[in-house]
């Protein structure tokens, strides 16, 4: 859709265009979704006038809703776009309720009309209903054909208001993203609410205090674009040739000398992050770019959070908080394209409250963290989750929330065959694989959105992993009682099959505190040698050896257990392992 | 990385220029590239067609070893590495007894003629079972051979075939027979860990070959590479590798077996009766000099490894326009470390913490990592267990992790 209103209106010519124009990252392209808003401004002729429209593109998945929610609060309307093959979706109702909240004209639009399957009324009316509209108001457009765009425009200036802020007043201006450009330093971008910058303008950041001349100051139409001023309501950017990147902070608002502003904007709430893991370099002196990495990128994805930690397998890292799954999947990727790591990361969890028996208190956002004994209470945090299904696969959707210890809140009828169910569930269920599992349950129909809804108690222990008698802190985790032998059973399996056998017999034990719950062993290795060594073979076999030593300096050490990095990123990924031994031992677990 | 196989190979000038002259025993390998038939798990540089290349066929080939010898010999000239009398040869394959024996005797002539062959040497060739006569043996033996090796690999025709192999218990045994009765002095080479195997069957073979009062025996885990016919075998899924612990087993029985029937073992794959073992080999193991000839046979002169081509076109073109037909390298002073220690490590008479020091540098004998179980020091070197033959490249490696960055 962004593609096309950039075309239509002149923004980009049709040389210059190209799909997802305003996804910029390459990330974005491969797996054609929009993690990253983007603002641009373009230009809109009606009636006589020509109206400047500034747009911020926002993601649609779950994960990436801070994204969409700084969009909002930035904006003065919302285009509220609804693929009318696939109807409302769960995300398209949290988004919906963003809108309202942050009292935006709402424009709801079909996209995709062009195709056969679009069930245009039906979609319709179900819109019609949610928001109390008619259905006259609802505009049907393809973003593929261009049918219905310049309609759409019009109804933007019509039904937009225009910037509410006051041309007189001292200046403020909201950072709402900001960018670290290896050339020109700290890209902010802005939204002036009052008054206005002028390129000579000294700015001052009223949260961080910083106050400099800016080296540009200009509009994004989708290109860079400097100009000699913003006014009120334009959004652009502004560089300011700093460095240090703790100096932009999203949120903060900017004023000027020469109109200073008192009260600074509302700004945002920090988000809150729901999952948390470790990554660290695979190689360790990389650990002081993996930190200068990870400013770089805050100033960009405002919603990651990082402290250092250190684990006996993997060495230095941190301990970073994520949005979600997601998230944090393209955190990962992003450090690695984008700042040449090599990083290698725990499995993910979410952060626990545990009250002692002495009545203080452990915030636990690493399963090390964890208390073994004098535990009072552990509380875990719980989300609220809309899920909408097409109604057939309602019972099946029951049953995948109640496996997850879901408790219902509600259901509804979302028109004649689409029902919206309304769960109250641990974080740390839906969090990991709940979606895949969803999606296969219901042949991909069933979307999902879910938003933080406190903590509750719950019966959680920690397994650790022992590989030769040795902690290995880097697999332990934190699981409800219930799923405590499953998660021992299968990560031991996992990691009989991972860790290549060694001159040793290597138990792999799973425990809780000093009980073991599941155990396997790795055979020795009987025979390491090759049989022939003759004159031939003596070049080929001295180069086999040195490959062999190379790779072992590359292992982790686990005490005296030599373990392939390969071997922890496989342990560590949320890959299910699944076969008939499994099947056969967790169904005998369960009768005890 | 600074892995010395990226480097590309050097030709024989640039080799001839690094050589650092060291008094070595000097000895000769004959690579002879026929066999009538491939066997199922075979990797070897051999062919099975008479003809490999325009002038190079199984009547040509001995002229064109000789021309090889010549265009050696100048290089060793050119170049000061000192032309020795060879005090072992050895024909291996391939099949050498594809030639004639009037073939394989004129090419051990032209050997003698390059470069002398000590008084008594040791003179050896491979044969495959039934590709020999009493005949051809007694005439073998009047050519000067002293020593031949049969690839009888086992007794028990279910696994001959398993092998695809083309001969029969009984020919073995003729074979063996035969040589003897030539006075050759004589060797078996028998495979363990074949697929399906059954530890029964591999117990008979080795009795077997025990009770027949051969010189030597040699043992060799079956390997199976991707590009032979058992290879892409085991790709489809019709047959399955051994684990390492069954051929551990196997290499234990073989071991127990030939032991007590007076074969000592002298390095991880070879038995032998006392004075019988091979005198060539031994050479391989303890860093002597060696000339390699025929397509893809290696060489190692003092500081320099090279190899002849492979490729019998590209091998033959190079020898009949004069050229030496090999490339090589360099071995700097962590490479020679390098295989003084995995190679020294394989031998009953072990790495002598002499040569290790050479090697590494003083003080290292005193500095050895843990060796529990797996080698121990004996007059003066370090000499591996049965665990450790078993489990020789770890310890290889563990010698060099502590000694060599
Ligand atoms: N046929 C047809 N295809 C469309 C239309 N609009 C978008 N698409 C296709 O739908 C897919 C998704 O389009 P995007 O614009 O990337 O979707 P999005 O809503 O931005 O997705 P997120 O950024 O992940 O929220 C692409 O393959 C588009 O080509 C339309 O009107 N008609
Ligand atoms: S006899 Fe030896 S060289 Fe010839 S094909 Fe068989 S295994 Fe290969
Ligand atoms: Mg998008």
């Amino acid at each position: 859709m962004a593609d096309r209103i950039l075309s239509i209106t002149g923004a980009l010519s049709d040389r210059q265009m190209r799909d997802q124009y305003l996804d910029s990252m390459d990330i974005e392209r491969e797996r054609g979704i929009t993690i990253k808003s983007q603002a641009v401004t373009v230009n809109w002729e009606k009636g006589a006038k020509t109206y400047a429209l500034s747009m911020i593109d926002t993601p649609g998945h779950v994960d990436f809703n801070y994204e969409v929610s700084r969009a909002l609060a930035a904006c003065e309307g919302c285009v509220l776009l609804v693929d009318a093959t696939q109807g409302i979706e769960a995300q398209t109702l949290s988004n919906l309720y963003l809108a309202l909240q942050n009292d935006l004209a709402i424009i709801p639009v079909l996209n995709k009309i062009d195709l056969p399957g679009a069930k245009t009324d039906e979609v319709r009316a179900t819109l019609c209903d949610l928001l109390g509209v008619g259905p006259e108001e609802v505009m049907e457009v393809s973003a593929k054909t261009g049918l219905g765009v310049r309609e759409l425009l019009d109804a933007i200036v019509e039904k937009v208001p225009a910037p509410s802020g006051d041309p007189e007043a001292p200046t403020r201006a909201l950072i709402f993203d900001s960018q670290y450009d290896a050339y020109r330093g700290i890209i902010t971008y802005i939204r002036v609410v009052d008054g206005r910058i002028e390129a000579k303008d000294r700015i001052i950041q009223m949260k961080s205090g910083s106050s400099l001349v800016p080296l540009e100051l200009g509009i994004v139409d989708p290109f860079m674009r400097p100009v000699e001023q913003l006014t009120t309501g334009q959004v652009g950017y502004v560089i300011t040739g700093i460095k240090d990147v703790r100096q932009a902070q999203v949120g903060d608002t900017i004023t000027c000398e020469r109109s200073l502003a008192s009260e600074p904007l509302k700004g945002y709430k920090a988000p809150e992050s729901m999952v948390y893991a470790g990554i660290f370099p695979l190689e360790t002196d990389q650990f002081p770019l993996l930190r200068q990495s990870l400013d770089k990128l805050r100033l960009n994805d405002a919603s990651i959070s990082y402290t250092p930690e250190t684990s006996s397998a993997l060495g230095f890292g941190f301990r970073c908080g994520f949005l979600g799954l997601l998230h944090m999947q393209i955190v990962i990727e992003r450090l690695e394209r984008e700042f040449g790591l090599d990083l290698i990361s725990t499995a993910p969890n979410v952060h626990y409250r545990v009250e002692m028996a002495d009545g203080s208190e452990v915030t636990v956002t690493n399963p090390t963290q964890f208390p073994e004994n004098k535990v009072k209470a552990v509380w875990e945090p719980v989300i609220e989750a809309s899920i909408i299904t097409p109604k057939e696969f309602v019972g099946d959707v029951m049953k995948l929330c109640q496996e997850h210890r879901g408790k219902m809140l509600g259901m509804e009828y979302l028109g004649p065959d689409r029902v919206c169910l309304r769960y109250k569930m641990p974080t740390g269920e839906i969090i990991f694989g709940f979606f895949d599992q969803l999606k296969s349950r219901t042949k991909g129909y069933a979307t999902l959105d879910y938003a933080p809804a406190g903590e509750e108690k719950a019966d959680l222990v920690r397994v650790d992993i022992l590989i030769h008698g040795e902690l290995s802190d880097a697999l332990s985790a934190i699981c409800h009682k219930d799923k405590a032998y499953e998660y021992g059973l299968k990560m031991t399996k996992k990691l009989k099959k991972l860790i290549p056998r060694q001159q040793f017999e290597i138990p792999i034990q799973a425990a809780i505190g000093q009980r073991i719950i599941a155990r396997e062993t790795i055979s020795p290795l009987r025979k390491d040698v090759l049989a022939k060594c003759y004159g031939g073979d003596i070049t080929r076999k001295r180069k086999l050896l040195e490959k062999q030593r190379e790779g072992k300096k590359k292992m982790k050490m686990i005490g005296n257990v030599a373990i392939p990095q390969e071997a922890f990123i496989s342990a560590l990924s949320l890959e299910e392992l699944d076969d008939k031994d499994i099947r056969e031992k967790l169904k005998a677990h369960a009768k005890k | 990385m600074s892995f010395s196989n990226t480097r590309p190979p050097l030709d024989p000038d640039a080799l001839g220029e690094a050589y650092l002259p060291s008094d070595r025993p000097f000895r000769v390998y004959v690579h002879i590239p026929f066999c009538l038939r491939r066997c199922g798990y075979c990797n070897f540089n051999t062919f099975t067609s008479s003809s490999l290349a325009p002038g190079l066929n199984r009547e040509s080939y001995p002229s064109l070893l000789e021309k090889e010898m010549g265009a050696v010999k100048r290089w060793q000239e050119e170049h000061g590495v000192p032309a020795k009398a060879a005090s072992s040869v050895f024909f291996g394959g391939g099949t050498p007894t594809v030639l004639r024996p009037s073939q394989l005797s004129s090419i051990l002539e032209a050997v003698a003629r390059t470069w002398g062959v000590e008084g008594g040497a040791e003179v050896s060739l491979e044969a495959n079972p039934d590709t020999v006569s009493p005949p051809t043996l007694s005439s073998l033996k009047r050519a000067g051979f002293t020593r031949i090796s049969f690839g009888v690999q086992s007794w028990e025709p279910r696994i001959l075939k398993i092998l695809d192999r083309t001969h029969s218990p009984a020919a073995a045994w003729r074979a063996v027979r035969g040589a003897r009765k030539a006075g050759l002095e004589c060797s078996a080479d028998l495979i363990y860990a074949a697929p399906s195997e059954k530890r029964r069957e591999w117990e008979r073979s080795v009795r077997k070959t025990a009770s027949l009062g051969l010189d030597h025996v040699s043992c060799y885990a079956l390997s199976i590479y991707p590009r032979t016919k058992m290879g892409r075998m085991l790709a489809k899924g019709e047959i399955r590798e051994e684990s390492d612990s069954a051929q551990a087993k196997d290499y234990e029985i073989a071991d127990s077996i030939l032991s007590r029937r007076g074969y000592a073992w002298y390095e991880v794959s070879n038995w032998a009766k006392p004075g019988k073992e091979c005198l060539h080999n031994l050479g391989y193991w303890r860093g002597d000099d060696w000339i390699g000839l025929g397509p893809g046979a290696h060489s190692h002169f003092s500081n320099l490894r090279f190899w002849d081509f492979s490729r019998p076109g590209r091998w033959s073109g190079s020898v009949l326009s004069g050229a030496l037909p090999w490339e090589g390298e360099i071995l700097g002073e962590k490479e020679e470390a390098e295989e003084a220690i995995f190679l020294g490590i394989r031998l009953r008479e072990g790495l002598s913490l002499k040569k290790l020091e050479e090697a590494v540098g003083k003080g290292a004998g005193a500095s050895l990592p843990p060796l529990a179980g797996l080698a121990s020091v004996r007059g003066g070197s370090i000499v591996p267990t049965l665990r450790g033959r078993l489990l020789n490249d770890f310890l290889a490696r563990s010698l060099m992790d502590r000694f060599l960055d």
